[in-house]
């Protein structure tokens, strides 16, 4: 026994030691230059991994490209969860001595490690959290999507504009899925449509059919979905066709995911209310380099990086000189138009994407 | 009206999803006596061999199924033998095994992200269509019908098997009483291998099943796990045809309640459901085991 | 300060989590509870204390509040199952924590449900603002110092002696003419009073709570660290809680490619978890084993 309590407080001496030594060894400054760290953080495990990995992988084209010799990367993972995402930023900010950072993705991750971020100095920019909170988290927090506000009053504009009366809405049970559905309903109904049906479903199930069949029932003209976890938008798409809904279909960018269009022809004819579409020179470059088609989240995560970038050309190294050169900056990104306000927020654009012939087709407004 | 009709083919659909889980379950369980949380990944693990062997190298379908349950049964012996015999024979009771299990989990499901990457995988055996509508207002697919009708025979098999079989018998002779059966002469390791081997092929039909119904991520065992594990206790845990009827009990609870209540609720009734059974009737439905009381 | 942010940030977590983790032992491992609703105590004492600050309620009295909220379900609980044992309570207990958690995502109009609670605020005690990390782990680490003595002297008193023969033979106790019922509501009162404090500290720590941060993965996570450091042992509790929660940050420091960096580390985890089981497989200190 007693063998055993001096062989693991050795062990957790070596921890200690360990995660403190590297802050010694990774500072900046050795090669003579002075070097600049930039923090990637998202979720790479959990239900969210696939948007996680899109906006990491958007994030690393914009750095790659631009191969900047005084800038360091570091990813750290959160698995969506908002204790990691704290770990995660102070790791980050104290052992990598980061200026900036590009995430969390999940607004419940965002908002835990904001604080972090606002106090130490270093600027956070989120490629995908929606959510209005985010918006009074600081100075230093920035976001390349808008909120969800814009979308949900241009998606209930959109489908009070093209003459639907009766909305269904299915979302997930979560921050994104109640902030956007909240939104559309105030707006549908204040424009004097009905909302036959509001229906929600765990993140990450797989199981919609008796939502579904209470929505089937209230016979609505069209549906939204608010989705973010690819698995469910996948099952639910499917039970849609299954169970024979004949309405028609409309969702938040969480649908823009490769999977769903293997569904077939059952997921023609889908829109996708799209905050701030990709460019399609974007579009080809994200295919050039990692062989698919980019995901919901890539190009912001690649503006997000931009941004950045364009701050350290601009002479900035430290958190604040980015925070500062960022409320200046305005350039035409993958995108879309990116000037953030006051609140560290973009205006953002949105369109309407189709799924046409198995693939995503942006519609000329 | 029709509505009702098809929550009820919706409970029903999903209650044979949860009971083909909690059937390998219940019978791992009954005769080990802990939990082998564990018993998700092998359905999550079934599911990517079949994406695996048929939708990747091409192998024909049915040959495909033979040998994923044929694996899923080794795999579920390997996990017994490897790691949870030595742990026992070290003297670790069943919390150190609870959370031996767990780490099992936690290390397949990154294990297959690494493998297949985080993203939804489709098998792509069947097209996706419109179900077939049936009078009353209900729509099924005919793999809902064929998933019905194999469960259906799955389960009085297995049934049959536990009645009539030497083995059978002598796995519920275990789980009753283990004393009494080693007196008998039954060996204990030789019925959990078999447990373990039979248990877990069911879990990779599970796996097969919900390939084919829904779609693949790492992620997906946990949750099949929860609410298997919650139908195997309403139902009885102790006892497999017990285990199978909560596990209906447990898909038409859920799905006929959120006509009622907001569909937010869904797991809620689900977990209240079990939280009842517990405090009323804690040997579920038909569970036989008396003498858990703290008399 | 010696240690740097993210070091504090360890500590101040290592020091909420070993008050959650000996409280859920005194629980588990003293009096035989196996008690997998631990997590839900946590969250309503996270919840309580955050909304209630959020009220205006000045801190220590919000942080108290979280304790004897906490432990009202705790009682509630105790009477609930007060029939089932073994793995039926564990059960049981389980169940709870996914009902607390549906409540906490469903009752929107209290908890603002899947939307969380940004923005609480930072302690004050009397007049004085904890605004640094440097300054909260002090706090932190002198509330974790008291409740776990307080702890300690429980489990040491002939009170504690009693808990843990209710735990190996209640029968004999009852013949003994004690009431077990309300040793066992007691112990379970006081588990879950020390669980709702590290939720007040946790949640005025991290500022923003949602109802995920109450689920599975953390129920996984106190669980582990209790079993790990084994059952009845407040040392186990507190040795196991800096060991569990150091490892995933060791890896951190693993350089691995970014593509598989999440679930690789995660893999590595499990793999130790399992590598230390197989060591000690009553746990780290464990002296009882449960049914």
């Amino acid at each position: 026994m007693r063998t055993g309590t001096i062989f693991i407080v050795i062990l957790v001496v070596l921890g200690i030691l360990f995660t403190a030594g590297c802050a010694d060894t990774e500072t900046p400054g050795e090669t003579g230059e002075e070097m600049i760290v930039v923090g990637i953080m998202g979720p790479y495990t959990g239900g969210a991994a696939v948007y996680g990995n899109a906006a990491k992988d958007g994030a690393m084209l914009a750095f790659d490209e631009a191969d900047l010799p005084n800038v360091i990367i570091v990813v750290e993972d959160t698995k969506s969860e908002t204790r990691e995402a704290a770990t995660a930023m102070n790791k980050m900010v104290s052992v990598n001595n980061v200026q900036a950072v590009i995430g969390d993705l999940i607004s419940a991750a965002t908002l835990a490690a904001a604080p972090i971020a606002e106090q130490n100095q270093v600027v956070m920019i989120s490629p995908a959290s929606t959510s209005t909170d985010i918006s009074d988290a600081g100075d230093y927090i920035f976001r390349t999507i808008p909120g969800d506000d814009g979308q949900g009053i241009f998606a209930a504009n959109t489908m009070h504009e093209r003459g639907y009366t009766k909305l269904a809405l299915l979302y997930t049970n979560d921050q994104y899925g109640n902030g956007l559905a909240g939104i559309i309903s105030e707006e549908f109904t204040a424009k004097g449509g009905e909302i036959v049906a509001d229906e929600t479903y765990e993140a990450g199930s797989s199981d919609m059919r008796t939502q579904l069949a209470k929505i089937k029932n209230s016979n609505p003209e069209v549906i939204y979905i608010v989705s973010n976890t690819p698995d469910s938008s996948v099952a639910l798409l499917r039970q849609i066709t299954e169970i024979g809904i004949d309405a028609n279909i409309y969702g938040s960018e969480g649908l823009k995911v490769a999977s769903i269009l293997e569904l077939g022809s059952s997921v023609e004819g889908i829109v996708i209310t799209s905050v701030s579409p990709e460019s399609e020179d974007f579009r080809q470059k994200y295919m050039d380099a990692y062989a698919e088609e980019a995901p919901a989240f890539a190009a912001q995560a690649y503006d997000a990086a931009t941004a950045i970038i364009m701050a350290i050309e601009q002479g900035a190294t430290t958190g604040e000189e980015i925070k500062n050169a960022l409320y200046e900056m305005e350039f035409d990104g993958a995108s879309g138009h990116i000037k953030f306000n006051e609140m560290g927020d973009v205006e953002g654009g949105y369109v309407l994407v189709e799924v046409r012939d198995g693939a995503f087709v942006t519609l000329e407004e | 009206m029709s509505l009702l009709a098809q929550s009820i083919i919706n409970g029903l659909i999903t209650g044979s999803i949860y009971a083909l889980v909690a059937a390998g379950y219940s019978l791992i369980y009954s005769t080990n006596n802990f939990m082998h949380f564990a018993h998700g990944i092998s359905v999550v693990a079934a599911g990517y061999m079949v994406y695996w062997l048929f939708t990747l190298a091409g192998t024909p379908f049915y040959a495909t199924c033979l040998i994923t349950i044929l694996l899923s049964a080794l795999f579920g012996l390997a996990m017994y033998r490897l790691i949870y015999l030595p742990l026992q024979r070290r003297g670790s009771s069943n919390v150190i095994l609870l959370i031996a299990s767990i780490g099992i989990l936690i290390f397949f499901q990154n294990i297959i992200q690494i493998a297949f990457g985080s993203g939804v995988k489709l098998i792509g055996y069947i097209e996706v269509s419109r179900g077939i509508a049936f009078p009353g207002g209900i729509t099924m697919t005919v793999l809902q019908i064929v998933i019905l009708l194999i469960s259906g025979i799955i389960f009085i098999m297995l049934y049959q098997f536990m009645q009539k079989t030497k083995l059978g018998r002598n796995m519920r002779a275990v789980s009753n009483n283990k004393e009494l059966a080693s007196i008998v002469g039954i060996d204990h390791i030789r019925i959990s291998d078999f447990s373990f081997l039979i248990g877990s092929a069911l879990a990779g039909v599970a796996g097969i099943l919900v390939a084919l119904e829904q779609n693949l991520s790492p992620l997906m065992g946990t949750n099949l796990m929860i609410k298997g594990f919650t139908g195997a206790v309403i139902g009885g845990i102790n006892y497999v045809p017990g285990s199978i009827i909560g596990s209906f009990v447990l898909g038409m609870a859920e799905n006929l309640g959120i006509l009622v209540l907001p569909s937010g609720y869904k797991d809620a009734i689900a977990f209240s459901l079990l939280f009842l059974f517990l405090l009323f009737k804690p040997n579920g439905i038909l569970g036989k085991k008396e003498g858990r009381f703290d008399k | 300060m010696i240690f740097s942010a993210y070091q504090t940030h360890i500590f101040i977590l290592i020091f909420i989590y070993i008050i959650l983790v000996v409280s859920l032992n005194l629980a588990l491992g003293y009096t035989g509870l196996l008690n997998l609703g631990h997590v839900a105590f946590f969250g309503i004492g996270a919840y309580t204390s955050a909304l209630l600050a959020l009220e205006g309620l000045t801190y220590i009295a919000a942080m108290i509040a979280a304790g004897l909220f906490a432990s009202v379900f705790g009682y509630l609980l105790v009477i609930a199952t007060d029939r089932l044992r073994g793995d039926y309570l564990a059960m049981a207990t389980l169940g709870f924590s996914f009902v607390v958690y549906s409540l906490l995502l469903n009752l929107r109009d209290v908890t603002r449900g899947a939307m969380g609670i940004p923005g609480i605020p930072k302690p004050t005690i009397l007049d004085f603002t904890i605004r640094t990390n440097d300054q909260y782990l002090i706090f932190v680490l002198l509330v974790c110092a008291i409740s776990v003595f307080i702890m300690y002297r429980i489990v040491n008193s002939p009170f504690g002696k009693l808990l843990e023969a209710t735990r190996d033979n209640a029968v004999c106790l009852r013949v003994l003419g004690k009431n077990t019922l309300s040793l066992k509501y007691k112990a379970m009162m006081i588990s879950a009073f020390f669980a709702g404090i590290s939720g007040s500290l946790y949640a005025h720590y991290i500022t923003f709570i949602d109802p995920t941060s109450f689920y599975i993965s953390e129920l996984i996570l106190v669980l582990t660290i209790v079993i790990v450091g084994g059952l009845g042992s407040i040392k186990g509790s507190i040795v196991a809680t800096a060991l569990i929660i150091y490892i995933p940050e060791v890896l951190r420091m693993l350089d691995l490619p970014s593509s598989v960096l999440g679930p690789a580390r995660q893999a590595i985890y499990a793999v130790i978890l399992i590598t230390i089981l197989m060591i000690r497989p009553k746990g780290l200190f464990g002296k009882v084993d449960l049914e």
